[in-house]
Formats: C-alpha cells, structure tokens, sequence
C-alpha cells in the first residue's frame, strides 16, 4: 500500500494536491485540540474584530476567535463525515453483498427495502427528525442518522458489482477449484470490490459533509458546536455578507470548497489507481 | 460390403456401440429447455433434444461432440457438470444419477473425477491474480499430494509440457492463450479425473498451437486412461484427435459413429454440409457450391419436422412435416428420412 | 499498378502510466505493395501486430497508437494521397465509405441494436452522400443485396432477430454498398461457424467479381487465406518475414516459421501426427535481438542473433526475411 501511495504521489498530481490539502486539514484538525478557548461559549475575545496580527481570522459578532473556530470546524466537520460514511458504507456492504450473493427471495426484499429508501424524500425526513431531536442532537447522533440514511444508493452498486462478478467464469474456475464461498468472496471477488468500496467511501464523505452544512444553515443542528455549516449559519444571523464582515461568512465557505474539491481528488486518483484495468496494464509491463 | 440398417429407438441409442455393463457416463434421452420471460412474453428454447450417448469407463476414448453456435453441445457439457438442471431425461455418471449427488462426499467425488476446460483461458482466471494460486487450491481442497502439494502439481505440469519454474508467480496476462490454457488443463489433472469435459478448448488459440493442446488430449487418453468429452465447430481437429463424434444440429444429435468413417463418408446432409465447409490450406481446392445460409435462427429451432430440412439439397416431401427416425447402420447411427427402411 | 504502397513503417503503442513507460513496437519496419483488383492476405499469430498494421494504414490510427515513421501511399482512381499526411479527421472521413472501407471483427460493432438494418443503411450512406431522392436510395441498396444474395427482407429487422452469420454478411454489405476501392477487412470470419463462414468467404468473392475492388484480408487462418487470398504476406512479431503468390507460400514456403506454421494445421482426412510450433511468440514490447524468430528457430545461427534479415526478393514476386535463403545461394 504505501508503494502504491508514493507511486500515485509522484505521478498523479490531483492525488498530490488532494493529499498535501488533506493532511493539511487533518494537521488543523489536531491543532484544534489544543484551543485556548471554550468553543462553545459566546464572547469569549472582542466582537467583530478586524483580521490582525492578534486574531489571526478576526473575530466574529459572538464574541469568538475565528480561526481558532474554524480549525475546530474543520475537525468536527471530518469527524461526522467519517463517522456516518462509516456507517452506512457498512450497512451498504452488508446488504449490498447480502442481496447480491443469496439472490432470490432475500435480494428481492432487500431490494425493495434498498429502494424505499431511495425513493424517499431524504431531505424533509432528515429536517423532520433533526427538528424532533433538535435539543439532543450532537456530533454523534447527528452522524449516526445521516449515516443511517445514506446507504441506499451504494447498496445497489455493490450488489450490481456482485451480480456480474458471479457470472464471471473464473468463479467457477475457483468453485471447481473447491474454495468455499467465503474464500471466494475474500480472495476472488474483494479485488474489484475494494475499489468501489474506497471511492463509494469518499463520496459519501463529500455528501455527508454536505448534508451537515444544510442542516445547520437551516438551524436544526446543535448551534453552539463549531462546525462548517453553524459557523455559516451564524454569520448569516448576524448579517455578516450584509455589513461587510467577510472574514467571517467566507472563511467556513472558503474551508467547505477546498475540502470538498480535494477530497473528490483524493476519490477520483484513488479509484483509478486501483481499478482492476489499471492494474493489469501495469501488471503487463513489469 | 453389406451395410446392415436397422432402426432404433431414443432409449436405445444410450446402449448403442458400448458395453452397457460398464458405463463411464451415459447420457440418456436428455431434453433441456430453457424459458425466457414471464407471463405473457413467455418463450421456450428446446437447446438439447433428446439426446443420448454413453461413454465406456474399460475403454477411455475421445468422444467429440461437434456443431455450430446453437446446436446445444456446451449446454449438454453444463448439463453433465450440473451447472443447469435437465428438463428430461437422465444422466448418469459413474451409475449413479447426477440428480443424485448430493452432499459432501459424492459431490466432492464427482467434481474430482469429471473435470471440464474451457473455452477462453483469459476468463478461466482471474486476471488479478496468479495464475498458479488455482493450482495450488485444487490440490489442496481436494487433499492430494498429502505431505508434498508442490509434487502433485509439478507432475500435472509435466503431463501439460510445463514447469512450475515456468509459471510460478505470474498472472494470467503474462502468458499467452496455449500456454494458459494449458495450465488450465493442469489444474484439472490434479484430482486425477476420470472424464474431461473440454468446451471448444482451442478455439481461442492461435490456429498453429491448436495442436499443441490437442496432442495433449491424444496423449492423456494414451497414457492415463482418461477420457475426454471434447466439444467443438472446427472439424479438422475433431477429425486428428477423436475416436467417435456426433454431429449436433439444433439441439438434436442427427448422425454419430467412428470420426474416420462419418467424416469421410458423411451420411446426413448437414455433416456433409459441414464437412465440405471446412477451409482447407490448399490453395487450389476450393468451394465450388454455393449455400444457403440460414437467416433467422429461431425459425429452425422451432421447426417441426427435421431441423434441417429447408436448408437440405436432398429434401423429400416429408421432412418438413415429420421428425426423423434414428437408423442405425454399421456402428453408426443417422437421424434421417433418407435411410430410413 | 499498385493501388497501395507502404514503406518503412513503424507503428507503437506508447503509454504511460504512473511512470510506467510501455512501448509496444507492434509494426517495426513494415514495407509492402497491394496490387490493383487483388486479394491480399495479411497472416500471422495473434500478438504479432496485423491488426495494428491495418489500423496504421487505413488511417483509423488512434492514440495510443502513434505512427512513428514511414509512408502510405494509395494510388486511387482520381487521386494519390499519403493518408498519413492527412491531419483533418474531415479529410479522412471523405475517404472512408467510398475510397477506403473496413470490415470489423465483430459486426455488432457496426450495427446499432437499437435501429433496423434499414436505417443504419441510410445513416451510413447519408453521411457520405446525399441522397435525397428515396427511390434511388432504395434501388440502389436493393441491387447490391440481390448481387449478393441477400434478401430485402433483412433490412426491416434488427440485428438480434438474424443470425450471427446473416448480420455479418449485412455488415459486409454495409460496408461495400459505396463500392469502395479498397476494402479492409480485420479477422472477419473469426469466431464464426465453419458454414457462415464460408458463407462469408464466398460473399467477399462474389463482391470483388462485382465491383472490383481491391481487398486487404487480416487473419491468422492460413485455409481461409488459401482459400481466398491471391498473395499473402506473413508477419511475425512486428514484422513480414515472407511474401508471395499464395501457390508458392503453401507449396514452396522457405521462411521457417511459415514452414512450421503450415505443417501444424490439422488437415481433414489425415489423422498422422502433427506438431505446433515450439514456444510462443515473443510479447512486443521486448522482441529478441537480430531475427525474432532465432529463439524457435532449428537453424539458427550466431548471426541471426545479431543482425535483423531484411525483407528481400528472392524469386520473382516471393521475398523472404532469412540469411538462409543467403547461405543457400
């Protein structure tokens, strides 16, 4: 693996960028930890200070230290992408492959169940259940329920992967070779999966992030934690694009682009890098 | 040299030329259809159609079975693997009824003795992973070679003209098309099995290298008594390598007997058909009749009376009407209205 | 008089990939002349760059297949043009249909499954000429397909109701309909049944009386080239090593791959034991020193490891790349 990561380093210039900027935001995010301030409280430096040498960021109408926020932000901000891509990439594994391997009924039922939630509206559900939950809502229960609603999609993908790969004719060549299906699936099958698996990951990531921001301008999420979208939504509530205080509304903005397009980086490289043609090509040549 | 005609019956033809007593396999009036869409759009495909042949365990030999795209050759090959249920009919293997394996110890016994090769050794293996690693999991999953597994492979290597040197470590792209498919030959010889089920094994390769493979099947029936179910459309090779074949059109086997005596001495129509289509490297023997090809597949398929009639040059009133009759004269047998008594 | 000549040319698949630099020299040095109104043959493995050699030459060259050197000329009715000086895909695309036309391997290439055989008759010709006028659109495919013994009827069906025989011969037809000077043809029998085959044999045949063209026909099947061919070159590894009158290769072939090629194919009625050629093909991105052919060869010498044979004429109209043709005389 980490020849594979110094190779994709030196030849793939949106793997570099993606990976210097994440590495980045993931040293930002350590740093966070060690905040002179209360995160979460109000008024805690001077209101709307100008960026200086002193406050890095300027400051904000609550009272914070905008950097200091935003490194914070950043952080919260990843963790909950994690968190709920974590979970539903796992419950997308399960039921996708589930579905895929057993066929018949079960793939029928799981499938049906895949796709109710699909065809759900995501969105007024989400605001539903985070208006309900507004007061005990927090990082961790914010990422559990995205999580637990953005599998739907990738379940499929996973099972149409499956499908074709049961038909491959080497499946037949390792079943007559008398592997058990479960050697199958880890040892035939897992190359291509994995791929899928990686990049599915990092998408989900970007809309998990994504999701939160919406959540948060719309102000159904715990406010006082500083995350990317709160810090959106509070400059919004203090009119900050209106009264000319940019360093405030752009910073969170600014943070969300970057993140997003170097993350997309990372996925697309990485996806490339490991998609089994690539692979045999390379293979060919040594 | 009298010629002695006799008609017979589907049930008979399984028994026909072999000792009943000891049957390899013997495929017994089998009948495969296939339907397609449900409800209204329904459709029935009658791939194999009453087939029937038997192969003698005291006498291994290589039993051709040979026809053109749709004839049902490879489906009667996943008939006899159990990779497809018959719809009628009985396979039986060893004397036992395939539909009757089941369980551990049977199936592992039956996937031990019949081996199959297939066509395109590309897609044998997995592309991302060593070619050998197959060799090495069908020795062990099938406990041979106890204490040395590399031995066992090694001599299954040796019988395919190849080292485990040669091919260790390497993956499916770094071989070309005879040298895999000859490893895929090995991983088949490795349980030591009884009956070779090879799905038009050379048809990928290079036409100079065919031989290479199809000496392999000469020399394996010679020297280890296996026998080989070789299923393929190029009759030059079937001609070299086999002993019997059968000639298979539409799901039907229409003409069966010694490879010298029905491809030299064509009896059907169609084998004469086929057999004066195949391109021979000889500059100056060239086809002089023209023929007619047939333009939608499904019309014959559903055909009633003969499958071939309406392509046929010898064509009688009653062909298109009535399903031939199997005669058999000598040691062969011919579904046809012309030989009929 | 010949209508297509190429000199010297050299045709590499170049790709990189993660630093990986992979050159495959699929044509190295390639020089031949097709003559007016004759089938010519192309033979050899697979692997040893047939294919590309028609990519390279009928212009449908692509990266990353790059043309490193070399000419190729056609020498057309009303024209000359080096079709590798062409840079405008328009300039190339006027050709094709109604001076150059390819058979592909696999007609479903060509075909689009989801219209009737009729339209992508009109799509096709549409896109080289105008055809305003729908009856003569329709006589003239009409007597094209009657030359070739194909009914109307095929042309109100889609590609999946026909057989795989009766689509390849519509390709074919396709193909020839603007009756082309030259018609390229890559593997089209391949992966056919022996009758549809044939059928596709005598097709080709039966256009070339009709319309006489010139046709360039690429397989590695040395009885189909027999069987239609009226010279044949064979390639091995990126390059010819032998070229003649079709007579005189299967009779009198010298070159001792060709030797080996032809004394490995099973001949019907004739059960006495034959043998492959040893070995295999070397991959093309690292070929042997001096002769590719010296590691399988019997006769191979210490100077066929050395120096690369030229190409050259050693009866009339028969060259072969081999210094044994020189130690003989």
């Amino acid at each position: 693996m980490f020849k594979g990561i110094k190779e994709l380093l030196k030849y793939d210039k949106r793997f570099l960028i993606g990976f210097i900027v994440i590495s980045f935001f993931i040293l930002v995010s350590i740093i966070s930890l060690f905040s002179p301030y209360n995160l979460r409280a109000w008024n805690q430096v001077p209101r709307d200070m100008p960026v200086s040498s002193q406050y890095l960021l300027g400051t904000n109408s609550l009272g914070q230290d905008i950097l200091w926020r935003a490194m914070a932000a950043v952080k919260n901000s990843l963790i909950l992408g994690v968190v709920a891509a974590v979970i539903s990439r796992v419950i997308a594994i399960i039921l996708g492959l589930f579905a895929g391997y057993k066929g018949g009924i079960f793939d029928r039922i799981i499938m049906t169940f895949n796709d109710s939630f699909i065809v759900i509206p995501l969105f007024p559900v989400l605001i539903l259940i985070a208006s309900i939950l507004r007061s005990s809502m927090n990082l961790v229960v914010l990422g559990v329920i995205i999580g637990l609603f953005g599998w739907a999609w990738d379940a499929r993908l996973f099972r149409s992967q499956i499908l074709s790969l049961k038909e491959r004719e080497f499946t037949k060549t390792a079943l007559l070779s008398g592997m058990s299906s479960g050697k199958i699936i880890a040892k035939e099958h897992l190359p291509y999966i994995i791929p899928l698996i990686m990049a599915a990951t990092i998408n989900n990531i970007i809309w998990v992030i994504g999701m939160e921001v919406t959540l948060s301008i719309l102000g159904l999420t715990s406010l006082n934690i500083p995350t990317i979208g709160t810090m959106i939504y509070w400059s919004m509530e203090y009119q900050a694009l209106f009264l000319g205080r940019y360093n405030w509304i752009l910073t969170p903005v600014i943070i969300c682009i970057v993140l997003i397009i170097s993350l997309y980086l990372l996925s697309t490289s990485i996806s490339k890098y490991l998609d089994p043609r690539t692979r045999l090509q390379m293979i060919e040549e040594e | 040299m009298t010629t002695e005609k006799k008609d017979v019956n589907n049930s008979e033809i399984s028994n026909f030329q072999t000792n009943i007593n000891n049957p390899l396999l013997k495929v017994d009036n089998v009948t495969k259809i296939f339907t397609k869409g449900q409800g209204f759009s329904k459709s029935t495909l009658t791939a194999v159609n009453k087939a029937s042949f038997t192969l003698n365990a005291d006498n291994p030999e290589i039993f051709t079975i040979a026809g053109e795209s749709g004839s049902g050759k490879s489906t009667i090959a996943k008939l006899i693997l159990g990779f497809e249920q018959v719809s009628s009919g009985d396979i039986f293997y060893d004397g036992i009824n395939i539909d009757d394996i089941k369980g551990k110890k049977l199936k592992t016994k039956f996937m031990k003795e019949v081996q199959p090769i297939f066509q395109n050794p590309f897609e044998t293996f997995n592309p991302l992973k060593k070619a050998d690693t197959y060799l090495f999991e069908t020795a062990k999953n099938f406990k041979m070679g106890e204490k040395n597994k590399e031995q066992i492979i090694e001599d299954a290597l040796e019988l395919v003209g190849l080292t485990l040197k040669e091919i260790r470590n390497k993956y499916p792209s770094e071989m070309s098309g005879g040298q895999l498919q000859r490893v895929s030959i090995a991983r088949a010889l490795i349980t030591k099995p009884s009956l070779l089920i090879a799905d038009e094994p050379v048809s990928m390769i290079d036409a100079s290298l065919r031989m290479s493979i199809v000496n392999l099947f000469k020399k394996l029936k010679e020297e280890t008594g296996i026998s080989v179910i070789y299923i393929t459309h190029d009759l030059a090779t079937a001609y070299y390598v086999s002993d019997r074949i059968s000639i298979m059109l539409r799901g039907q086997i229409v003409e069966m007997g010694p490879v010298e005596k029905v491809l030299d001495d064509p009896l059907h129509p169609y084998t004469e058909l086929l057999k004066n289509s195949v391109p021979e490297p000889e500059p100056n023997d060239e086809w002089s009749k023209e023929i007619s090809l047939s333009d939608m597949e499904t019309k014959e398929f559903s055909r009633e009376g003969c499958k071939f009639a309406g392509r046929c040059d010898k064509e009688l009133d009653k062909c298109k009407k009535v399903e031939p009759d199997y005669v058999k004269i000598d040691d062969r047998i011919v579904k046809c209205h012309l030989y009929k008594n | 008089m010949s209508i297509l000549e190429v000199k010297n040319l050299k045709a590499y698949y170049i790709t990189q990939k993660y630093g990986h630099i992979n050159k495959v020299k699929a044509v190295d040095g390639v020089s031949f002349e097709v003559n007016k109104n004759e089938i010519y043959g192309i033979a050899g493995e697979s692997g040893c760059g047939k294919s590309t050699l028609l990519k390279a030459v009928n212009g449908l060259s692509k990266p990353p297949l790059q043309i490193l050197e070399g000419e190729v000329i056609y020498n057309f009715e009303d024209r000359t043009m080096n079709i590798l000086g062409l840079k405008e895909e328009k300039q190339r695309r006027e050709i094709r249909g109604i001076s150059i036309s390819n058979v592909p391997q696999g007609s479903m290439n060509v075909l689009n499954p989801v219209r009737r055989i009729e339209r992508s008759f009109k799509d096709f010709i549409g896109a080289h000429k105008n055809i305003k006028d729908k009856e003569k659109f329709e006589s003239m495919v009409r007597k094209h397909l009657s030359a070739l013994g194909l009914d109307w009827d095929v042309m109100k069906a889609f590609p999946h109701q026909l057989s795989g025989g009766m689509r390849q011969r519509v390709t074919i037809a396709l193909a020839t309909i603007l009756k082309p000077e030259i018609v390229f043809a890559d593997e089209p029998t391949t992966a056919l049944d022996v009758v549809v085959q044939r059928g596709v044999v005598q097709l080709i045949k039966k256009i070339k009386k009709e319309q006489k063209n010139t046709v360039i026909m690429v397989t590695h099947d040395m009885a189909i080239h027999a069987n239609l061919c009226d010279r044949i070159a064979i390639m091995y590894a990126g390059k010819i090593v032998e070229e003649g009158d079709v007579d005189v290769i299967f009779n009198n072939a010298l070159h001792p791959y060709t030797r080996l090629l032809l004394e490995s194919l099973p001949r019907m009625g004739d059960k006495s034991p034959r043998v492959s050629a040893p070995g295999s093909p070397p991959s093309l991105t690292n070929v042997p020193s001096g002769c590719r052919f010296h590691p399988r060869c019997k006769y191979s010498s210490e100077h066929c490891k050395e120096e690369i044979p030229e190409l050259k004429e050693v009866k009339n109209g028969h060259r072969v790349a081999c210094f044994l043709e020189e130690v003989e005389k």
